[in-house]
């Protein structure tokens, strides 16, 4: 039984919206900082986030200040213990186990973002023309939508990533350069990691679309693809924006699994994923090879998930009220 | 409901039809073929000669017209040879498909047993300790590298503690009941813990919107029991979209159970079509993700049975 009134519960939360209502000088932004700064938890993953993101993009830089080397071979320090010259010991050929975590995270957080920031634009663009067009198209998109959601995700991404793209007439330049596997790796789960995004979308244009501003739109002249852009799309800014934080959490354990399973990222392009899949082999010797990638993928994984939980109470206040 | 049970399976095997094309397209796009792969068995073999087997196979035909050749093959039960284990692919999956179901099973089983209570008592008592302890742990559970924690099991339990195997399905020389269930441990763990955060956030939600509404005050006032009242009037409709998002989710059970097999060493078909995407074998492939398709949209459509069947408010037409 519930103890408490849900109601007595959040009437604490309803006078401070209206305190913050009343308050002239706050812009939307400003408000939005200060119900996001509330949530503590969203606000320190956003601090260890951005620490993460610096250090894994100066990676280069250290490694020039250190001398040390992420890539170096040292047969001499094979599996060394942590030391002042190596902080978190080496791996199993003698590389720098720090610097090669930071080149992961170079990797995890530019697969994370891009293909994120990729699918949500698919997401979208399939959401709002569906939602706005409505009837047959609808459906059909629809339908599509929750065949490409019912399907065994990973048994199918294996055989994409073991596809031989020069078979479909790609140049055989770009598949073989150096950064291929991260480019395929990215248009890999921007395939399959949209629907989220154009379910929300769809779902809240379908009630938009009845609204009296688009039907004053539409009075005044304005063409669907205006309609869409101009007046849908910036009223479904926040849940794609909270739904595309979450996912990027998602999409750096897709491709740390794909990397893991030898189909990702591949050496010696250092990813967390395919530092792991040694590691398991490497148990007896060294346990600590298979404890750092998988903690940091968790660290990150887990601030993505907090600040789009936080991001969510913040951009809808509302939601507050539901938790 | 007859009229919407064959509707929807019409339906299933309209989607399957269409998958079994677009699987067996992307097969085709793997690196090589079958005669690359006699070539390098056999470097004698001719430029001729690989014509000659292209046309004898049929390979030099186009995409259409293979895929129907080999969809009459495969209505008639013939899917063919594995590369691999040199047998028919359909005898070396049945048992596989099995090995899997027993996996999912017992994990499936497993997770309910911890979300349905967890989600319930989080939901009953909203920014409780109990709740923060949940949600916290449901959080964790779906941020963790399901391989990871896999490979952490292993050295705790496996390797410093020796309670439990680290790999395989029965130790040489036994293969008992128990010993089976001894290996089955740790693989069930592994897959239950990757995806019990997810199911216990679903049950949260869910009984916290049914605890919302009207009909609880009502039964409150009516002065029905607790256990009543969650029992039979919040529980029932939180059930509702609890069941559909769980048979969602069957598909990630399945992924799920690829990446559990793949480190446990645990013979099921996740394990066999990632072991035959790396070793070529265009058959096996082909119908290991043709089965893992099956079931998940099988799950699919039980869920929509339920879904029918649990909500009398649904119409089917």
């Amino acid at each position: 039984m519930i103890e408490r009134d849900p109601a007595a519960d959040t009437s604490g939360d309803l006078r401070a919206g209206a305190a913050q209502a009343l308050d002239a000088s706050a812009s939307p932004a400003r408000l939005l900082w200060r119900r996001f700064r509330g949530h503590h938890l969203a606000l320190g993953s956003l601090i260890v986030l951005l620490l993460l993101a610096v250090l894994s993009f100066a990676a280069p830089l250290l490694e020039a200040w250190t001398g040390l080397s992420a890539t170096r071979v040292d047969l001499m320090a094979m599996n060394a213990a942590p030391s002042l010259t190596h902080p978190l010991g080496t791996d199993e050929l003698g590389r720098d186990l720090l610097l090669r975590l930071l080149y992961g995270g170079r990797v995890s957080l530019t697969v994370g973002l891009v293909a994120a920031v990729i699918s949500a634009i698919i997401g979208t663009v399939i959401g709002i023309a569906a939602g706005y067009y409505g009837g047959r198209f609808d459906a059909a998109l629809m339908r599509f939508t929750d065949g490409v959601i019912a399907l065994p995700l990973l048994p199918l991404l294996i055989v994409l990533a073991a596809i031989d793209f020069t078979k479909l007439g790609l140049p055989e330049g770009l598949m073989t350069s150096e950064s291929a596997s991260l480019y395929r790796m990215i248009l890999l789960v921007s395939l399959v990691g949209w629907t989220t995004v154009a379910r929300l979308v769809r779902g809240a244009t379908l009630s938009l679309k009845a609204r009296e501003f688009v039907t004053a739109a539409q009075a005044l002249g304005a063409g669907n693809a205006r309609i869409m852009w101009v007046h849908l799309l910036p009223n479904v800014a926040s849940p794609i924006i909270v739904s595309t934080t979450l996912s990027i959490g998602n999409i750096i354990l897709l491709e740390s699994v794909l990397s893991f399973l030898g189909l990702g990222i591949q050496p010696p392009m250092a990813s967390w994923g395919n530092m792991l899949t040694n590691a398991q082999e490497l148990i007896y010797a060294n346990p600590m090879l298979a404890v750092w990638p998988g903690l940091l993928i968790f660290v990150t994984v887990i601030a993505f998930n907090f600040l789009g939980d936080g991001l969510q109470d913040a951009l809808d206040p509302r939601s507050g009220l539901q938790r | 409901m007859l009229s919407y049970i064959v509707q929807r399976l019409v339906q299933t095997a309209v989607v399957l039809f269409v998958m079994s094309f677009i699987i067996y397209a992307m097969i085709g796009l793997m690196p090589g073929d079958p005669i690359d792969l006699m070539v390098q068995a056999d470097p004698d073999l001719t430029a001729e000669d690989q014509q000659r087997l292209k046309q004898l196979y049929g390979l030099d035909q186009p995409l259409t017209t293979r895929y129907w050749n080999w969809l009459t093959a495969a209505l008639q039960g013939d899917f063919g040879y594995s590369r691999l284990f040199a047998q028919p692919v359909l005898d070396v999956l049945w048992p596989r498909l099995g090995n899997t179901i027993v996996l999912i099973g017992c994990a499936f089983l497993l997770s309910l047993a911890i979300a349905l209570p967890a989600g319930i008592a989080a939901a009953t008592r909203p920014r409780s300790l109990l709740d923060n302890a949940v949600n916290l742990g449901a959080f964790a559970g779906i941020s963790v590298p399901p391989f990871w924690l896999a490979i952490l099991l292993i050295i705790l339990f496996a390797v410093t503690l020796e309670w439990f195997p680290a790999s395989g399905m029965t130790d040489p020389g036994e293969g008992g009941l128990l010993d089976q269930l001894h290996h089955l441990v740790l693989p069930v763990v592994a897959l239950t813990m990757a995806r019990v955060g997810g199911i216990i956030r679903y049950v949260r939600a869910a009984m916290m919107e049914a605890l919302r509404q009207d009909y609880i005050r009502t039964a409150r006032a009516k002065g029905l029991s607790r256990r009543r009242v969650l029992v039979s009037h919040a529980l029932r409709n939180a059930m509702i979209p609890v069941v559909t998002i769980l048979a969602l989710d069957m598909g990630m059970l399945v992924s799920g159970a690829l990446i559990t097999e793949t480190i446990f060493g645990w013979l099921g078909m996740g394990k066999t079509v990632y072991d035959a995407v790396l070793g070529n074998d265009y058959n096996l492939a082909l119908l290991g993700l043709l089965f893992a398709t099956a079931l998940t949209l099988l799950a699919n459509l039980l869920a929509d049975l339920a879904y029918a069947w649990l909500d009398p408010r649904i119409t089917y037409d």
